[in-house]
Parts: structure tokens; C-alpha cells; sequence
């Protein structure tokens, strides 16, 4: 049942968005403040900032091929192995994507909601769900992300007003008690809540108006800047660093503040809300994961090796583990996550160049 | 290979179903002679009852005519008038049997507008089972069908479902002629395009899509019109069978087009570029494509003032969110996340609940399928007496559960606001799949309390996005979001700025 594939520069640009927001944002003003102390939002800006040129870069890299995705340039690119062995690691990326982030989701609900329920029947409803998504193909995709993002919004603003009741003085002096090493290390691990922006390599061939991707790429990362940033401070503002790097989501305990005379704690609402946003993430890199399998066997239906591909990763979601351990783990996974992504598209940009310049002259 | 497959199951499958086999045979038999064809004809229909076959002889040479008509369908005055009348009195003047030019002499004396040939007995028979007569003389090679089809049923009256305050009272009825003219009226344009269909093998109904040449799309007409041709099947009784035949997902619960028996409500699609088709005896029109925000629309929106219309549909979107999901999150509240209630609130509820002996979901399955039931009951009830069945049922036995400390308070309140709730929406279709989304929703709030209610969203949205209907995306104008079509979606813009982009608007999303 895949719909068709035609994507407005909205829906491109809210793919990205929702494949980069999931669950990061719970536990990154911490991650970040325990490196880089009070300027933990710089570099989280820092970061994003980065990562916004290695995006248009990506997105230079899709524009060399306007009818194809990475399935499909992937090994014209490369050749035959070098080109298969990368598929393969994106697609083993793709796979630790989706493990971790239904996991860390279930991990969460559990602590948080429903103690007595097994983590992996929560990992395997989103499993489930992300699979739906992913199988109606990347048009239906845009379309639940484009809702489930309308729906998100006005949670993560609640986060960003939490600012109001925070204090300045957490937040001074700007870069004054952290030295360059800590900055760095610090927007290091800011970068993996930005991993997940390459499905814009994979709906680039599918845009009604491929010209205006760039202007798409650009405002969805900085959106998702902006948002991490002002989340950030809003955190370290209400808490302070001492306090801030002691909790484990402090995302979430900042929504459990909020109040109004007829909701008294917005955490648990925030979660249910969030769960769209989880879906989406997992779905696309599903998505992403089936069309590299469908690079590597072209033959493969689309439809039947995304459900095939669920089945398998059901597996991963037996078995308890602690929500800390997997949000470091997911810290380093996040690393190699933005390493790959980056080093593919500064060194493919320029092969790409070079083929794309070759096929033109011999008139493909 | 395959082809050789599909012939022999096409074979056999004819063979299976005798219907296939009595339509095929008719269709191809020529007429044969007069005294055959009547015969022939009298038999096919099983010498019913109705069945008229009128004799009489005409010219000189006194050939014999017969006017073969059912009783129950043809007008018998239309018959005496436009043919036995004519064909008696100037009888003398044509010879039938002998001159060549008899069968357009004939047309010229019938006084009916309606007049056409045909060679083929099948056709003949189906042309008499709509209503029409077929003139069988001896020595002509083909029968003549004249039109004399009697207005059977109700004349038309106000709407029943789609009730409004203001615009046009008058409804569809069961008769296609009628239900043509109705449009017509609303729609004088001539770039108004109508293409009949005769759908159903075993019992042909005729069917009539409608559209304007210079609004509807190309595209979406064309692909349309491929998919009613596609039908295949025994008989269709109501636009409804058309639906789930025509539809992307049959077995998706949300309404996939509009069905309406307001002829404004079908003129006013016409000219936002959409598709309209009536069937012979349905006295509803269906409409294409449609949106899941084409189903909180009503026709009234567009009599009232813009302003009243964009708070009215609020509500309902409101309306409906609270009479699929306020039950399951009264489940949620209760029983898992109790945490979101401020103190005093929370407290209230836990007073309202005290010395209930069954768990919150227990309580809320008891109470709705006690509604729902009622609701059931109440449709089939003489109307005379379900009204007392109504107090019976809402006062008598909602006080009684309360103080037999079966169910709580608020828990009334919580069912009773959900289920007028979802009599808020204008079309009645919505009801059907806010009491399944309802039941579905709570059976996940039980289970995994709030998480599970927004996991059955998260598949409803995903599934909703994985529909289009004649390749307009169901979720539009949502998702995709296109800013320009906001303009009637909750919010409507005043006329003047808002209704000549309405049908480019919907080309543009198709």
C-alpha cells in the first residue's frame, strides 16, 4: 500500500527534523553540561552549527544524483565492493538506530510510567508502529512526520518557557570555567542528538521542487538547533550545572514542573506526545535500512523486506537494560553515527563531482 | 501461460455462477422474428405477473405490433399516449410490412422523445426491466424502445440526515431522472459533463458520475472513470457497495468519499473540481475525492457567517477527539497516570470512585456497551415510543447504575459527553468509526494506560497517511501542509477571497 512519492520543501524539511528529534533531547543539556559546564548551549549551537555544513554538504552530495537515493548510487559510486561494504555499514547503522531508539523510549517509559511492564512489549509496539510507517513509503512517511510534529510542538515549547522560571546566574559567566579541550569534547557529545539528518539523502529524489532542498536542509537544522540550545539553557538556567549533570533526563523532570490549574504534571503527556516523534526517527532510518538492503539486493520488495526487516530487529528487544547504560551507549553510538555520515559526505562529495562530470560528458 | 490460467477460471467461474451465464447468453441472442421474441422475452421473465405484452395491428396489410412493458415500472399513460394512440390513428397511412422505410416511419409517428433501436433480444430485456417499452412488429429487423418509464417512489422532500438552518431544503430521492434534474437546477453550467454506466452483471443499475470539464482534472476523471468501469460485480444496491469497490483500502473504517442527499452539498464539490456519482435507486450521491477534513464539514457551513462556521468546526474536531478518547484517557486517569490530575481534582475522582467494585476499565466497557446498545435499540424503535424509550434508558437506568454503586458519577458524565460527542460531526459515517476507535482505545488505554492510547493514534495517523483517494492525500490539507488550502479547512475565509482557488487548489494537491 506505498503511496506516491512527492514531497513538498515542508515535508522534506520535517523529515529531517523528526528524524533528528527523538529521544536525545531528554538527556542532552546533561551530556553536554558535564563536559563543557555552563557553556553547555554554546556547544550544543556549536555543534549544530557544524553539523549544518556537513547537511548541506549531504545535501550537495543528493543533488549530484537527482533520481537516485544512496541505494541506488551507492555502488555506481564506489564499485562493486567498496561500494557494498558501505552500504552494508550504513545499513548496520540504520539497524543500531532503530534498536536504540526504541529501546531507550521503552527504557524510559518504564522507569518513568509503567514499572511492571516488560521494556521489550514497549520497544516492540514501537517496532511495530515504525514498521507501519516505513512501509507506506517516503510520501505517507512525510505526512505522519508532518502531524506528529504539529502535535510535538507545542510540548518542546512548554520546555523552552521553562526558561521564565529559570536563573540567570546559572548560566554566567558564558565561556569562562571551561577550557577549549572540554568545549570540544563537549559539542562531541552534543553531535549525537543530531544523527539522523541524512534521511535527506534518501528523500531528495523524491521532491517536487529539488532546488529548494538546500533552503529545507538549512532551516531544519537550525529549528533543531535552536530548539537544543534554548533547551539547553532553559535547563541549566532551572537547574544549575551541580544539579543539572546529576539527572538522568532532565528534560523530562523540567516538563513534570510545568503546571496549570488542570494538568498538574506535563511529563507523562509529554511522553505519550513524544511517541510520534520516536516513530518517526525509527521509521525512517527503517525506511533508510530497507532501501540499502534494496541496493544491496535489487530484486528485494520493498514492502516485505521492511516488514522482514522489523521481524529481525524484534529480536533485539528482548531483554532488560538499564536506561543509563543504554544512553551511554547511545552517547558513542551518536559519535560513530555523525563520524559516518560526515566522513561519507565529505569524501563521496568530490567522487561524485568527478562521476556525475564524466556521465554528463559521455551524454548518461 | 498465465493468460490460458485466466481464461479457464474465467470459464469456470462463469460455469459456478449461473448468472454470468444467463446475462452472456441474452446479451448475444438477435431478435428473431416476432412471434420468437415476444415468446422469448415472456419467458425470460418468467411470465410475471406485470409483464404486458400489448397487441394490436397496424397499415393495410394489419401486421401485428406488440408493446411489451411492465405494469409496475412503465407509465401506462405515457404508453396509451406516445405509442398505441399515434400507431391506431394514423395507422392506415404506413404499411409496415411492405415499405422499407417502416421502421423510421414509426419513430416518426411515436410521440415520445425517447425512442431508440436495438437488434439484440438481452438488451431489449434489460431495457423493459428498467421501466422502458420495446415495440416488437412483424417484418422489422429491429425493436423499438420508447421511453415511458413511471416516476415510482417518493416525490422529494426536506433533508432527514444533513439537516441545516439555512440554504435549500430538498433531498435526493431514489429516482436517478429526479436526482438529475435536482443537479441540473443547482448546476446550470454547460461545461457540466454526465457519463451513465450500467453497473452489476446479474442486476444492472445505471449509475451517473458528474463533473465540470473546466474544474475537475483530466487525471482524477480519467482515473475514476477506470475504476467504475473496473467493477465487477453481481449487483450494487447503494453508493456504499461503490465505496469499499472504489476505495484504495477496503478495509480501512474511514469514510473514503462523502455521501450526501443534499444536491447543494453536490454542486457546491462540483465546483471546488470534485467527483459526483449517483446510482439509480440510492437516494444518496457520493463524492470524490474527499479528505478526512471534508467529513467535518457540513453544508450549513457555507450559509452562515465565516466566522461562527471556523468555531463550529473546531468544535466538532474537538467534538470528535473527545468521543473517541475521553473514555480511554478516564481509564489512563484512573488507573495508571493519576499524576497528571492537580490534587483537588484528583481527590474529586477519587471520591466519585469510592465503593465502585469493578476497575476503571471494566466500569467504562460496562457503561458503553449499555449505550451503545440503547443507541441500537433506539434506531429501531417506533418512533412514537422511542422517546419514552430514550428517558427510560438515559434518566431511569443512569440513575440506577449510579445508585446501585455499579458505576461512578463522573464515569456518566465521561460516557454520556462522549457519546453526544460523536453526534457532533455532520456526516453520519464519523459515529460508526468514533465507537470503534472508542472501543479500540480503551482495550490500549487498559492495557499500557496513556502510552497505549497514543500508540493506537500513532497507527491511526500512520494509516490515515498512507491513504489517498484519487491521488489526493486523505490527511490534506494537514499533510501535506499546503497553507493556501487552509483557507477551508477549520478556519473558512470569507467568499470573495476564497472560493475560484478552491478547485485549483485541489488540482494543485492532486
Amino acid at each position: 500500500m506505498r503511496v506516491r512519492n512527492r514531497l513538498t520543501s515542508f515535508q522534506h524539511g520535517v523529515l529531517i527534523i523528526g528524524a533528528l528529534i527523538a529521544n536525545g533531547i531528554f538527556s542532552l543539556p546533561r551530556v553536554a553540561a558535564q563536559d563543557a559546564g555552563r557553556s553547555a548551549w554554546v556547544v550544543v549551537a556549536f555543534a549544530g552549527l557544524v553539523l549544518l555544513i556537513v547537511a548541506l554538504l549531504s545535501n550537495r552530495l543528493a543533488s549530484y544524483f537527482p533520481e537516485e537515493d544512496p541505494a541506488g548510487w551507492g555502488l555506481r559510486l564506489m564499485g562493486p565492493i567498496v561500494g557494498r561494504v558501505w552500504l552494508l555499514l550504513y545499513f548496520l547503522k540504520c539497524c543500531f538506530f532503530i534498536v536504540l531508539t526504541m529501546r531507550i523510549f521503552a527504557a524510559i517509559i518504564t522507569n518513568r510510567m509503567l514499572m511492571h511492564t516488560p521494556s521489550s512489549v514497549l520497544a516492540g509496539i514501537v517496532l511495530l508502529l515504525s514498521v507501519l510507517a516505513a512501509v507506506i513509503g517516503i510520501s505517507g512517511l512525510a505526512r505522519f512526520a508532518e502531524i506528529s510534529f504539529m502535535v510535538w510542538l507545542p510540548f518542546m515549547l512548554l520546555v523552552v518557557a521553562t526558561l521564565l522560571r529559570g536563573h540567570l546566574f546559572h548560566l554566567q559567566p558564558v565561556i569562562g570555567d571551561t577550557d577549549l579541550s572540554a568545549l570540544l569534547a563537549g559539542a562531541k557529545s552534543a553531535a549525537f542528538s543530531f544523527a539522523g539528518f541524512d534521511i535527506l539523502l534518501f528523500s531528495y529524489p523524491h521532491l517536487e521542487k529539488p532546488q529548494n532542498s538546500a533552503r529545507a536542509v538549512f532551516w531544519a537544522m537550525v529549528f533543531v538547533t535552536a530548539i537544543y540550545t534554548l533547551t539547553t539553557v532553559a535547563a541549566l538556567a532551572f537547574f544549575g550545572v551541580e544539579h543539572l549533570t546529576r539527572l538522568l533526563v532532565p528534560t523530562l523532570v523540567m516538563l513534570s514542573i510545568a503546571e496549570t490549574s488542570v494538568i498538574e504534571r506535563f511529563d507523562s503527556l509529554a511522553l505519550f506526545m513524544w511517541l510520534g516523534m520516536v516513530v518517526v526517527t525509527s521509521g525512517t532510518q527503517l525506511y533508510m535500512g530497507t532501501r540499502l538492503i534494496q541496493g544491496l539486493i535489487p530484486k528485494a520488495n520493498f514492502e516485505k523486506t521492511a516488514v522482514f526487516l522489523g521481524a529481525f530487529l524484534l529480536v533485539s528487544t528482548w531483554g532488560e537494560t538499564p536506561l543509563r547504560r543504554l544512553i551511554t551507549f547511545a552517547d558513542y553510538f551518536g559519535t560513530f553515527d555523525i563520524l559516518f555520515v560526515t566522513l561519507s559526505a565529505v569524501l563521496l562529495l568530490p567522487l561524485a563531482y568527478f562521476v556525475n562530470k564524466r556521465e554528463r560528458r559521455l551524454g548518461r | 501461460m498465465v493468460i490460458k490460467v485466466a481464461e479457464w477460471w474465467d470459464k469456470i467461474r462463469a460455469w459456478l455462477t449461473g448468472g454470468d451465464k444467463l446475462v452472456s447468453e441474452t446479451s448475444r441472442i438477435p431478435l428473431q422474428g416476432y412471434e420468437h421474441d415476444v415468446l422469448y422475452l415472456q419467458e425470460q421473465l418468467g411470465h410475471a405477473p406485470d409483464f404486458a405484452a400489448r397487441e394490436f395491428r397496424l397499415g393495410v396489410n394489419g401486421s401485428r405490433v406488440a408493446a411489451l412493458y411492465l405494469r409496475s415500472l412503465a407509465d401506462e399513460k405515457s404508453i396509451a399516449n406516445s405509442i398505441i394512440m399515434p400507431l391506431s390513428s394514423i395507422a392506415a397511412l404506413v404499411d409496415i410490412a411492405t415499405r422499407n422505410t417502416s421502421v423510421d416511419a414509426v419513430r416518426n409517428l411515436l410521440s415520445s422523445a425517447s425512442v431508440a433501436d436495438l437488434s439484440d433480444l438481452g438488451a431489449a430485456m434489460e431495457r423493459i426491466l428498467l421501466g422502458e417499452t420495446v415495440l416488437l412488429a412483424e417484418g422489422l429487423k429491429v425493436a423499438l424502445v420508447v421511453g415511458t418509464r413511471a416516476s415510482i417512489g417518493r416525490t422529494t422532500s426536506t433533508p432527514e440526515i444533513e439537516t441545516t438552518v439555512f440554504g435549500p431544503k430538498v433531498a435526493f430521492v431514489e429516482s436517478l431522472e429526479t436526482n438529475l434534474a435536482l443537479i441540473r437546477q443547482q448546476v446550470p453550467a454547460p461545461t457540466l459533463r454526465i457519463e451513465t454506466f450500467d453497473l452489476g452483471r446479474r442486476n444492472p443499475r445505471r449509475a451517473m458520475m458528474f463533473y465540470l470539464t473546466d474544474l475537475a482534472t483530466r487525471e482524477t476523471v480519467a482515473e475514476f472513470r477506470q475504476k467504475i468501469k473496473d467493477i465487477d460485480v453481481g449487483s450494487l444496491l447503494e453508493t456504499e457497495y461503490l465505496h469499499t469497490l472504489i476505495g484504495k483500502s477496503p478495509w480501512s473504517p474511514f469514510p473514503q468519499a462523502i455521501h450526501t442527499e443534499r444536491p447543494d452539498r453536490v454542486s457546491g464539490n462540483l465546483l471546488e473540481g470534485r467527483i459526483a456519482l449517483l446510482l439509480d435507486g440510492s437516494p444518496e450521491a457520493m463524492i470524490l475525492p474527499t479528505g478526512f477534513s471534508d467529513l467535518f464539514q457540513s453544508p450549513g457551513d457555507y450559509y452562515e457567517h465565516h466566522l461562527v462556521t471556523t468555531l463550529m468546526r473546531a468544535l466538532r474536531m474537538v467534538a470528535f477527539l473527545l468521543s473517541t478518547t475521553l473514555p480511554a484517557f478516564y481509564v489512563a486517569i484512573t488507573t495508571f497516570n493519576y499524576e497528571v490530575l492537580p490534587t483537588d481534582l484528583l481527590f474529586a475522582v477519587a471520591s466519585a470512585r469510592a465503593g465502585i467494585p469493578f476497575p476503571p476499565v471494566i466500569e467504562t466497557v460496562l457503561m458503553l456497551v449499555l449505550v451503545d446498545i440503547l443507541q441500537e435499540g433506539a434506531l429501531r424503535i417506533p418512533a412514537k415510543i422511542g422517546q419514552t424509550v430514550g428517558v427510560v434508558g438515559g434518566f431511569v437506568l443512569g440513575q440506577a447504575v449510579i445508585l446501585a454503586r455499579l458505576v461512578s458519577p463522573l464515569l456518566v458524565i465521561v460516557v454520556s459527553v462522549s457519546v453526544i460527542s460523536s453526534f457532533a460531526t455532520p456526516d453520519y459515517r464519523v459515529v460508526g468509526l468514533a465507537r470503534l476507535l472508542r472501543y479500540t482505545l480503551l482495550a490500549a488505554a487498559g492495557a499500557l494506560s496513556g502510552i497505549g492510547i497514543a500508540a493506537v493514534w500513532v497507527g491511526v495517523v500512520i494509516h490515515m497517511a498512507s491513504l489517498e483517494i484519487l491521488g489526493v492525500p486523505y490527511l490534506r490539507p494537514l499533510a501535506p501542509l499546503r497553507l493556501s488550502s487552509l483557507s477551508d479547512f477549520v478556519f473558512r475565509k470569507p467568499y470573495r477571497s476564497a472560493d475560484p482557488r478552491q478547485a485549483k487548489r485541489l488540482r494543485e494537491e492532486s
